[in-house]
């Protein structure tokens, strides 16, 4: 028999693996205001370069490592004509990216089987299994994972750093007259978050252990971006419960709907509830459910690392911030 | 920042939300997981039935014996069927109309009493014509409802990326659309099913008829996915040497004059053509616009129903130039007749393609479900193999073959003619 306990964690890994790249366009769109309208494309990048990487029988985890380093070489040779752009174009320009890469991999059957998709290995090699525990580890290697990227993303946004990405998003200008190089700070947040993209993408494949071109559609770009929408751009905690909500939406509507007699469709239902949701969002809560904190953070333990003078003086900079 | 009043009001609201949201969830996952676990242990009590050893052919009985020792038999008081369409996206419209073969079934069987007196729940889920999703709503079906058996899902990729799950998981699976060669060679002898015949087959069948029919110059337009390209690879193979171009469309551009202008450029006598409905009304209006009607177009099922008829021009520009193939019942089969008066009756209209295979594909599960009277994929796996030598449905007879594909399959040749200012599609003839 079924056990319900599996769709639950199927669920939830779903949460993570969408968490890292929801942090990821956080640091992009709530931290520096770029508006990346790409995110299916480099997900994509780094799903393949894992799966051609593991298929080609590189050991693990190179082929992991590979898709950051792609995707990041990626996400810099994109943003090295569009970043100059104002933020609208840039968001179309960089769909167009997203659409042109996605179509170059579904035409071109020779670089990974075109529209038949491609299979890609799983991490977790470890036999004879039950399907539960076979979850269990792959949620901790995720989870692992998102942890590390929540840790960089609190790091650089909660820093000297940080504030000059802020100052960026909230008037450019500013930040040139103060003598920062803007278009740099971009291109390494570019770079920094396109590398969590194609982790997340790298694990998005060995999940799934099949990918094809039709699932990176720009309606992914979107989910993504309601994500962080809903859940608060420019601050990462948001980012990952706004991950946990669209995903918790889809399930528990599915599950509802089996209970329930409506009027409408049902299967129309979980679209219906999402739309009203980002709307009332939109309409009495714009900064997201979990708005920008203006509480200092500090790296977990960092008094103790200080004492054991790492030389990381992460608390300098404490006690500023742009918006109060 | 706001006032305090309007930031007290969204706090409110939110808090609203934020419980309504944890009520319908944890409600929803209890609910499932009380109903299941009842389900199971009133199951339980259930002796074995008697009856299902009586009169089967000993030849066939060996497998099915054999899975019958891995599990006790249990019928349980509600016979669950999953069962995943493409209700949105691009295949929504479609899937909506198969969904209608599938509700017909069961609602036929359940009117009669259901299986042994046991009445047959059908779960329907949308895969949003997305394989992820598919994968989704697969473990929606198979671990919260429990179903040991799913109808669907409609296309070839969704189906390719469901298959390992539901084999690891032992769920009997069978699509009544999904016709890509690949999933013969990926999922042989497993619990994948089709009804329909693999576009091996159709693939051949358009191709012998460009052959015969003695084009010289043959132009393949193909959808960019794997029902068009597994079509164009097959016919390929057989009529490689008459083949001057070959062109993959992206069906959502709804645009496609450089490919036409590229068709004419390369002076064909004939066009194998692969096209669902919405991109095939848009290829044909503009292909009259560009004067290709001369060409002789030779299409695949998808382009093959009413809807295309939505458009004049199109509708005009088949009557001219279009003949095709589609599955069908064999010649003279009173059993297509049966099913589409009672489709008529039900729903007052002609059946739409493929909701008689969708309509098969349950008919064939029931039948196994009470052909063993057990309630297991292993078990409903076996019966399947041995109702499908005697079952004669919507769509002929149903053999399966050792991959779980159709042994048989008749295609029918239509055209299009226009009488009193009305299209329809005619009979021209059967291949084989």
């Amino acid at each position: 028999m079924g056990d319900p306990l599996v769709y639950v964690l199927d669920g939830l890994a779903y949460t993570g693996l969408f968490g890292i790249v929801a942090i990821s366009l956080n640091l992009e769109y709530g931290f520096t205001n770029i508006a990346n309208f790409g995110k299916a494309a480099f997900f994509m990048v780094g799903a393949y370069a894992y799966a051609i990487a593991a298929g080609a029988g590189l050991p693990q985890p190179i082929p992991l490592l590979l898709s950051m380093i792609v995707t990041a070489m990626v996400g810099l040779i994109a943003c090295l004509p569009a970043l100059r752009l104002r933020e609208d174009y840039l968001a179309i320009s960089l769909i167009a990216l997203g659409e042109i890469i996605r179509l170059i991999i579904k035409n071109e059957e020779w670089i990974a089987g075109g529209v038949w998709g491609i299979s890609a290995p799983s991490l977790v090699t470890i036999t004879a299994l039950s399907h539960r525990t076979y979850l269990y580890l792959q949620l901790a290697l995720i989870y692992g994972l998102l942890l590390v990227c929540y840790l960089i993303s609190q790091l650089v946004a909660y820093s000297p750093y940080g504030r000059v990405l802020r100052t960026i998003r909230e008037d450019e200008v500013l930040a040139y007259t103060l003598g920062k190089n803007v278009f740099m700070y971009k291109a390494q947040i570019v770079a920094l978050s396109s590398a969590m993209t194609g982790l997340s993408g790298g694990l998005y494949a060995q999940y799934r252990n099949f990918i094809n071109p039709f699932t990176f559609d720009p309606l992914m770009t979107f989910t993504i971006w309601i994500m962080v929408i809903l859940g608060g751009p420019a601050n990462n905690t948001g980012a990952i419960l706004g991950s946990f909500m669209v995903e918790f939406f889809e399930r528990a509507t599915r599950m509802a709907k089996d209970y329930l007699s409506l009027p409408v469709d049902p299967n129309n239902l979980r679209v219906i509830l999402i739309g009203l949701l980002i709307i009332l969002m939109v309409a009495y809560r714009p900064q997201g459910i979990l708005k920008e904190s203006p509480v200092r953070w500090r790296f977990p333990l960092s008094g103790y690392l200080k004492h054991i003078k790492l030389g990381m003086n992460l608390r300098r900079g404490r006690g500023w911030h742009m918006r109060s | 920042m706001g006032s305090g009043k309007s930031r007290g009001m969204s706090n409110i609201i939110l808090a609203v939300l934020i419980v309504l949201i944890v009520i319908s969830g944890v409600g929803g996952y209890y609910a499932g997981y009380n109903s299941g676990y009842q389900a199971g242990s009133s199951g339980m009590s259930e002796v074995r039935q008697e009856g299902y050893k009586e009169g089967y052919d000993k030849g066939y009985a060996e497998g099915y014996q054999a899975a019958m020792k891995e599990v006790a038999p249990v019928l349980p008081n509600e016979i669950k069927i999953g069962c995943i369409m493409s209700l949105s996206g691009d295949l929504g419209p479609m899937g909506q109309e198969i969904l209608k073969g599938v509700k017909l079934a069961v609602e036929e069987v359940n009117a009669r009493g259901g299986i042994r007196g046991r009445p047959i729940k059908l779960i329907v889920e949308d895969d949003e014509t997305s394989d992820q999703k598919a994968v989704e709503v697969a473990k929606k079906l198979v671990e919260v409802d429990g179903v040991q058996v799913i109808i669907g899902p409609m296309t070839s990729g969704s189906l390719r990326a469901i298959g390992k799950y539901v084999n690891e998981k032992k769920v009997v699976t069978i699509s009544p659309t999904a016709t890509a060669p690949y999933i013969t060679t990926l999922f042989p002898d497993d619990y994948v099913f089709r009804t329909v015949g693999s576009d091996t087959l159709q693939g051949k069948a358009l191709a012998d008829i460009i052959a015969k029919r003695g084009y010289k110059r043959v132009v393949t337009l193909v959808l960019n996915n794997p029902y068009g390209v597994g079509i164009e690879e097959e016919a390929k193979k057989i009529i490689s040497d008459r083949i001057v171009l070959s062109i993959r469309y992206d069906p959502s551009k709804m645009d496609f004059r450089s490919e036409l202008e590229q068709v004419k450029a390369a002076n064909p006598d004939c066009v194998l053509f692969v096209g669902y409905y919405q991109s095939g009304k848009v290829m044909f209006r503009q292909a009259l616009e560009l004067g290709l009607q001369s060409i002789t177009w030779v299409c695949a099922e998808g382009v093959y129903g009413e809807p295309m008829f939505e458009d004049p021009m199109a509708a005009e520009f088949m009557s001219i130039a279009c003949i095709g193939t589609r599955p069908v019942a064999p010649i003279g089969s009173p059993s297509y007749e049966l099913f589409a008066k009672k489709f008529k009756e039900k729903y007052g209209e002609e059946p739409p393609m493929y909701a008689d295979t969708a309509y098969d594909a349950t008919m064939m599960v029931i039948m196994a479900i009470a052909y063993c009277g057990n309630y297991s994929g292993p078990a409903i796996r076996e019966a399947l193999k041995i109702v499908s030598q005697t079952y004669m449905g919507a769509t002929g007879y149903k053999i399966f073959d050792e991959n779980g594909d159709q042994y048989l399959q008749t295609y029918e040749i239509w055209g299009v003619v226009k009488e009193d200012g009305k299209y329809k599609f005619v009979n021209i003839g059967y291949w084989p």
